[in-house]
C-alpha cells in the first residue's frame, strides 16, 4: 500500500522544482516550421464552475489558453465529452476509429484497464531525455500511484481525495461542536441524532459519487483493505467488517441519506442534510452554491487507529500514437507541470502534489490534514473489467449502508460476484 | 335529428346526461393536470435564481424571476450550436425518411411485382427487432466508416426504421380511387409519373404526418446521438441538457438547465399543437389495424 | 411507297423497341421504388442482426486490434452472471407492470374523451395529453427528479402534510421501478391515445345512428360496435407496447435511477447498455442482443398465434 504525505512530498520533490519550474518557458527544439501541431485533449471539466465564477472559464480551460498563449508548435484543443465513463468512451471510440486523441483524462482506478486495453503511452516513451528534469516536480510518492511495472503511466494532475463537508449554521443551531463531532465515529454518532433533530428529522450524513469510493477511506481507516498486497478482493475482514457495519447503524438510526448519487448533493444544498462526503475538488463548486456557512473536516477515525484515505482524481494520459503528437503532447505536459500552468490549476480545488509553494484554498485544510496523514491510492481494478468489478462493488456498497442486505452477506456476495468479473 | 333526440328525451336523462358528462370533464382535467404538471416546474425554474431551485420548502414561483438563465445558458454551452444540430438532424431524418417512405408504400399498396409479400413483410418485420439489438453493430459501423460525431452518423443508421410510416403511407394510399390511378395509366402515364403527379398530391395530408411524426421521433432520438454525437459541440439538445448538472465538482446549474429544457419543447410542442387534428385524422383515414 | 414502308417499319421498331424499353421501366420500377429502403434496412438491421452474433462469439473491447475467438463463453457467462439474472427480471417486471397500463389507460381516456369529443376543451385537453410524448426524455425525466426528490421534492411534501412517512423513492428497491413505469407512462400514453382515438372516429356512423334508432344508449353502442370495432387496433397496440415496453424506459432508467438503486430498475436492454458502452465488454453486449432478439421473435410468435384465434377483422 502506497502511503504519501506532504512532508516526504517537499522533501522529494525541492531539490528538482526549481529546474521543473522553468520548463514551461523552454524553447521546444523539436519544433517544425509548417504551423502548429493540433492535439487533443479530452477531460471532464467542460461545466464552468458555476456561481458568480461561472462567468469564467474552468481552470482546465484556463491552462489550455494559457499554454496556447506561448506556444508557437503547438495548439491543444479542449475536448469536453462528459463525466469520466463518457470521456473514456469517447476516448474508445476514437482509437477504435484509428483517430487516437493525444491526451486523455484517466481516473486512477481505470489505470491497469488504460494500459491493457486502450494501449496508453509511457511517460518516458514521450518524455526521453527530459523525464527526470520534469516529473521531479511531481513528489515520488504520488508518482510512484501512476507506476505500473517500472512505467509511468500518466502525469498525477487532478488529485483529490474525499472530505466531509458540513452545514456549520445547522450544527450551531444543534448546538454540536464539529471539532467534537468529526473526531471519531463514536462522537459522530452521538452528536448526529442532535443535528437530525435541528433538521427536523431528516437524514444527517450523504455519501456521496460512487459508493466503493468513500468505502475505501472508511474501511481503510478502521485497518480493513479493498484489494490486499497480493491483488485479492478482500473486503471480509473483521475490521471492514466493522467499518460498514457503522455507516449501516447510522441509516438504522434515519441519520444516513439513501437518495440516489443525483439527489445528494442538491439536498445538501438546500439544507436538508448537513453532511456531504464528497470530494474536495467540489470546494469551488459548493461554496459559490450554498447559502450558508460551508465548513470542511477530515474523515472520523475509528477510536485511536490511524486515519487512512483514499486518494482520487485522475491523470494525464498520453494516448498519442504518431511521433508529432507525442512530441507535442509532451509540450503541453511540460507546461502543465511548469509553475505557471500548475498555479492556474490550483484554482480548482484539487491538492498540490508538486513542490510549488502555492496558497491552500480555504477549506481544503481538511484535505491537506488527511494528505499529511497519508493517503492511499485509489483501488486498481485489475482486467479488461476493471470498471464492471469497481461498479459492482459500489452496488454492494450500497446495498451494505442502506440495509437492503446485512454486512456479512453483503460483503459475501460481493466477494463472489466481484471475483468472478476480476477472474 | 338533434332536435328530435331531446324533444323525446325525458329532461331527467338529460340531466343525467350532462351530468356524466361533467364527470368525465372533470377526470380528464385532472390526467391533463397531472400531465403537464412537470412542466409547470420546468417553466417556474426557467426564471428562478440559483438559490431558490432547491429549498427545503416547495417554492412554487420564482420570488424575483429572471431573464438570467436564458444568456447564462447559452454563454456557458453552446446551446445555439445544439439548437441548430437538434434542428439539422431532425429536419434531415424527416426528408430521408419521406423520401424512401413514400416511394415504397406506394409499391406496396398498388404494384404487383415479384417477391413483392416478402419484401414487405422483411420491411414490416423490422417492427419487432428491438432497436436496442442493432446499436453494438451499428457503433462499431459508424465508427469504421469515421461517422463519428457527424450528422450521418446519427441520422443514416436511423432512416431504416420506418417501417410504420411505410405502413400508415401504405394503407392511406390504398384509399384512393383505383379510378384516379386507372386515369392516370390511360393516358400513358409511367409508374414513376403516377406515383409524382397524381398519388403524391393526394396523399398530402399523410405525408405531413410522418412528417411530423418522424420530426418528434428524431428531435427527441436519446440514446443513439448520445452514443455518437461525443464532441461537445456535436451534441444535441437531447443529449446536452445533462451537462448543466453532470459536473459535480461544479455548482449545478438547474436554471439555465430548464431554461434550455424550454427552448427545447418549445419547436415540437407547437409543431404538434398545430398538427393535432391532421394527425387524427390519418390515422382514420389509414385504419390503423395490425 | 417503298419509302412510305421503310418509314413504318422503322417507326415500328423503334416504337416496339420503346415499348420493350417501357416494358422493362416498368418492370424494374417497383424495385427501384423500393431499393433505398430496403438497402437501408438490409445494411442497418439485417445485416447488423448477423454481425451481432458474430460478435457475440469474441472478447473484445472495441479498441484492441484483435478479437479473441472465445465460443459460447459470452453466453454462459450471462447464464452464470446474477447481474443479467436480475436485469431479466426486472425486464419481466416493466412487461408485466407497463403493457396493461399502456395499453388499457389510453384506451379508458380515449373513451372517457369520445362522449365530450364536440366540447370546445377538446383539443386543449389532446395537447395537453399529447405533450410529454413530444419533449425529449432526458428533458422530461428531469422535470419528474424534482417531484421524486425524497428531501424537497413535490411528494413527499405532500405526503407528509398528511401524516405519512417519508418514502425514498428512487433509492427504495420497492418504490423505484414504480418511478420508472409512471414516467414512462406519462411520456409514451399520448400515442397509443391517438391511436385508439383514431379508431374510434373511424368507425362508420351509419353503424351508430342504426342503433340509436334501435333504442340502444351510449353504453350500449360502445360496447356492441365500437369494442368489436375497435379490437385490431387493441392488438396492434398490444403487440407494439410488448416489444418496445422495455426500449421505452431507457431514458427514464438513465435519468431517474442510473439502474438503481441495487440494479432493481436495470432492464436487460440497460445492462446491454452498459455492458457495451460502460464496461467495454463488446462480445457480452452482443450476446445480450441476440438473446433479446430471440426472446423478441418468440413473444411476437406468440402473440400472432393468440391473435390469429382470437382476433377477427372487421
Amino acid at each position: 500500500m502506497t502511503k504519501l504525505n506532504r512532508r516526504t512530498l517537499v522533501a522529494g520533490a525541492a531539490a528538482a522544482g526549481v529546474a521543473a519550474s522553468t520548463i514551461g518557458s523552454m524553447p521546444n527544439a523539436s519544433a517544425r516550421q509548417d504551423g502548429p501541431v493540433e492535439i487533443s485533449f479530452y477531460h471532464i471539466w467542460g461545466t464552468p464552475p458555476g456561481g458568480e465564477a461561472a462567468a469564467t472559464m474552468h481552470p482546465a480551460d484556463q491552462v489550455i489558453e494559457a499554454f496556447n498563449a506561448q506556444s508557437t508548435t503547438t495548439r491543444v484543443t479542449s475536448q469536453t465529452p462528459g463525466n469520466y465513463y463518457e470521456t473514456l468512451q469517447k476516448a474508445q471510440a476514437d482509437l477504435a476509429a484509428g483517430n487516437p486523441p493525444a491526451l486523455v483524462i484517466t481516473p486512477w482506478s481505470n489505470i491497469n484497464y488504460a494500459n491493457e486495453g486502450l494501449g496508453i503511452v509511457p511517460i518516458q516513451d514521450v518524455a526521453g531525455d527530459e523525464y527526470d528534469t520534469v516529473m521531479a516536480a511531481i513528489t515520488p510518492d504520488v508518482l510512484s500511484l501512476v507506476d505500473v511495472e517500472g512505467q509511468t503511466l500518466g502525469v498525477p494532475y487532478a488529485f483529490s481525495c474525499p472530505v466531509f463537508y458540513y452545514n456549520a449554521d445547522v450544527l450551531e443551531a444543534a448546538g454540536v461542536d464539529p471539532a467534537v463531532m468529526f473526531k471519531d465515529w463514536a462522537s459522530f454518532t452521538t452528536e448526529a441524532p442532535k443535528v437530525q433533530a435541528a433538521l427536523g428529522g431528516n437524514p444527517v450524513i450523504a455519501l456521496s459519487y460512487n459508493k466503493d469510493w468513500p468505502a475505501q477511506s472508511i474501511i481503510q481507516s478502521n485497518g480493513g483493505r479493498i484489494v490486499d498486497d497480493e491483488g485479492v478482493f478482500s473486503v471480509d475482514s473483521p475490521e471492514a467488517m466493522e467499518a460498514m457495519q457503522t455507516i449501516a447503524d447510522l441509516d438504522v438510526a434515519g441519520l444516513y441519506d439513501r437518495g440516489t448519487t443525483a439527489e445528494l448533493r442538491p439536498s445538501f444544498v438546500a439544507g436538508s442534510t448537513a453532511v456531504l462526503v464528497s470530494s474536495i475538488a467540489s470546494l469551488g463548486g459548493l461554496s459559490a452554491e450554498v447559502q450558508f456557512k460551508l465548513g470542511t473536516a477530515p474523515f472520523p477515525q475509528f477510536g485511536e487507529k490511524p486515519r487512512s484515505a483514499s486518494s482520487g482524481g485522475s491523470f494525464i494520459g498520453v494516448y498519442a500514437q504518431d511521433d508529432d503528437q507525442k512530441a507535442a503532447a509532451w509540450e503541453f505536459i511540460k507546461f502543465a507541470l511548469s509553475e505557471a500552468g500548475y498555479t492556474i490549476w490550483m484554482k480548482t480545488g484539487y491538492l498540490n502534489i508538486t513542490s510549488y509553494e502555492i496558497p491552500v484554498l480555504p477549506g481544503q485544510e481538511a484535505a491537506y490534514t488527511q494528505l499529511e496523514e497519508g493517503l492511499t491510492s485509489e483501488t486498481r481494478w485489475p482486467g479488461a473489467r476493471a470498471s464492471e468489478a469497481q461498479a459492482t462493488w459500489g452496488t454492494f456498497v450500497e446495498r451494505i449502508w442502506a440495509n437492503d442486505v446485512t454486512v456479512e452477506e453483503g460483503l459475501g456476495m460481493a466477494i463472489d460476484e466481484v471475483n468472478s468479473i476480476i477472474a | 335529428m338533434c332536435t328530435m333526440a331531446s324533444f323525446i328525451t325525458p329532461t331527467g336523462a338529460r340531466n343525467r346526461e350532462s351530468a356524466g358528462k361533467l364527470l368525465l370533464h372533470l377526470i380528464v382535467i385532472v390526467l391533463c393536470v397531472l400531465t403537464i404538471f412537470p412542466f409547470f416546474w420546468m417553466l417556474s425554474t426557467a426564471f428562478k435564481q440559483a438559490d431558490e431551485v432547491f429549498t427545503r420548502d416547495i417554492q412554487w414561483l420564482p420570488e424575483n424571476p429572471t431573464w438570467r438563465n436564458f444568456p447564462d445558458a447559452f454563454n456557458y454551452f453552446p446551446v445555439a450550436q445544439w439548437f441548430w444540430n437538434s434542428l439539422a438532424i431532425s429536419v434531415l431524418t424527416t426528408i430521408g425518411k419521406i423520401l424512401i417512405s413514400v416511394p415504397a408504400a406506394f409499391a406496396f399498396a398498388r404494384l404487383k411485382f415479384r417477391f413483392d409479400k416478402l419484401i414487405f413483410a422483411l420491411v414490416l418485420a423490422t417492427m419487432i427487432v428491438p432497436g436496442v439489438v442493432t446499436v453494438v453493430p451499428n457503433y462499431v459501423m459508424v465508427s469504421r466508416l469515421g461517422w463519428m460525431n457527424t450528422w450521418a452518423g446519427v441520422i443514416i443508421p436511423s432512416l431504416p426504421h420506418t417501417a410504420f410510416f411505410v405502413f400508415l403511407l401504405r394503407q392511406y394510399i390504398r384509399t384512393l380511387p383505383q379510378e384516379l390511378i386507372d386515369a392516370a395509366r390511360v393516358d400513358g402515364a409511367t409508374t414513376w409519373q403516377t406515383l409524382v403527379q397524381i398519388v403524391m398530391p393526394n396523399i398530402r395530408p399523410g405525408i405531413a404526418v410522418v412528417a411530423i411524426l418522424a420530426f418528434l421521433g428524431a428531435w427527441n432520438q436519446y440514446l443513439w446521438p448520445l452514443l455518437i454525437l461525443s464532441d461537445f459541440e456535436s451534441k444535441t439538445l437531447a443529449t446536452g441538457m445533462q451537462f448543466f448538472t453532470s459536473n459535480a465538482e461544479s455548482a449545478q446549474m438547474w436554471g439555465p438547465m430548464m431554461a434550455t429544457a424550454t427552448i427545447a419543447t418549445l419547436p415540437p410542442l407547437i409543431l404538434y399543437a398545430l398538427a393535432q387534428k391532421q394527425i387524427i385524422n390519418t390515422f382514420v383515414t389509414s385504419g390503423i389495424k395490425g | 411507297m417503298a419509302a412510305e414502308n421503310a418509314q413504318l417499319h422503322r417507326e415500328t421498331t423503334a416504337s416496339q423497341r420503346g415499348r420493350a424499353w417501357y416494358r422493362f421501366r416498368e418492370q424494374a420500377t417497383p424495385y427501384l421504388l423500393t431499393g433505398p429502403l430496403l438497402i437501408l434496412i438490409g445494411v442497418w438491421i439485417y445485416y447488423p442482426l448477423i454481425y451481432s452474433a458474430y460478435l457475440s462469439f469474441f472478447d473484445w473491447n472495441f479498441v484492441r486490434p484483435d478479437k479473441d475467438f472465445v465460443g459460447w463463453d459470452n453466453f454462459t457467462r450471462l447464464l452464470n452472471d446474477p447481474r443479467f439474472e436480475r436485469s431479466l427480471n426486472a425486464t419481466w417486471i416493466y412487461i408485466v407492470a407497463l403493457v396493461p397500463i399502456q395499453v388499457f389507460l389510453p384506451l379508458g381516456l380515449a373513451l372517457a374523451l369520445w362522449p365530450i369529443r364536440k366540447s370546445r376543451a377538446q383539443s386543449t385537453y389532446r395537447i395537453m395529453l399529447f405533450s410529454p410524448t413530444v419533449i425529449a426524455y432526458s428533458v422530461g425525466a428531469v422535470m419528474w427528479l424534482w417531484i421524486f426528490n425524497p428531501l424537497q421534492g413535490f411528494l413527499n411534501h405532500v405526503l407528509i402534510d398528511f401524516g405519512y412517512e417519508r418514502v425514498n423513492w428512487l433509492s427504495d428497491r420497492d418504490t423505484a421501478i414504480w418511478c420508472v413505469i409512471i414516467v414512462a407512462t406519462w411520456k409514451t400514453i399520448g400515442f397509443n391515445l391517438l391511436l385508439y382515438m383514431a379508431a374510434l372516429e373511424a368507425v362508420p356512423n351509419d353503424y351508430i345512428e342504426a342503433a340509436s334508432l334501435d333504442g340502444a344508449n351510449h353504453w350500449q353502442t360502445m360496447r356492441s360496435i365500437r369494442f368489436p370495432l375497435i379490437t385490431p387496433t387493441f392488438f396492434f397496440v398490444l403487440v407494439t407496447t410488448i416489444i418496445s415496453v422495455n426500449d421505452d424506459v431507457f431514458g427514464a432508467i438513465n435519468v431517474l435511477t442510473d439502474g438503481g438503486p441495487f440494479e432493481s430498475t436495470t432492464n436487460v436492454i440497460y445492462y446491454l447498455y452498459q455492458q457495451g458502452f460502460k464496461y467495454f465488454q463488446i462480445g457480452a453486449a452482443s450476446a445480450v442482443s441476440i438473446i433479446v432478439f430471440l426472446a423478441t421473435i418468440l413473444l411476437t410468435w406468440v402473440q400472432f398465434r393468440f391473435v390469429e384465434k382470437h382476433v377477427h377483422y372487421g
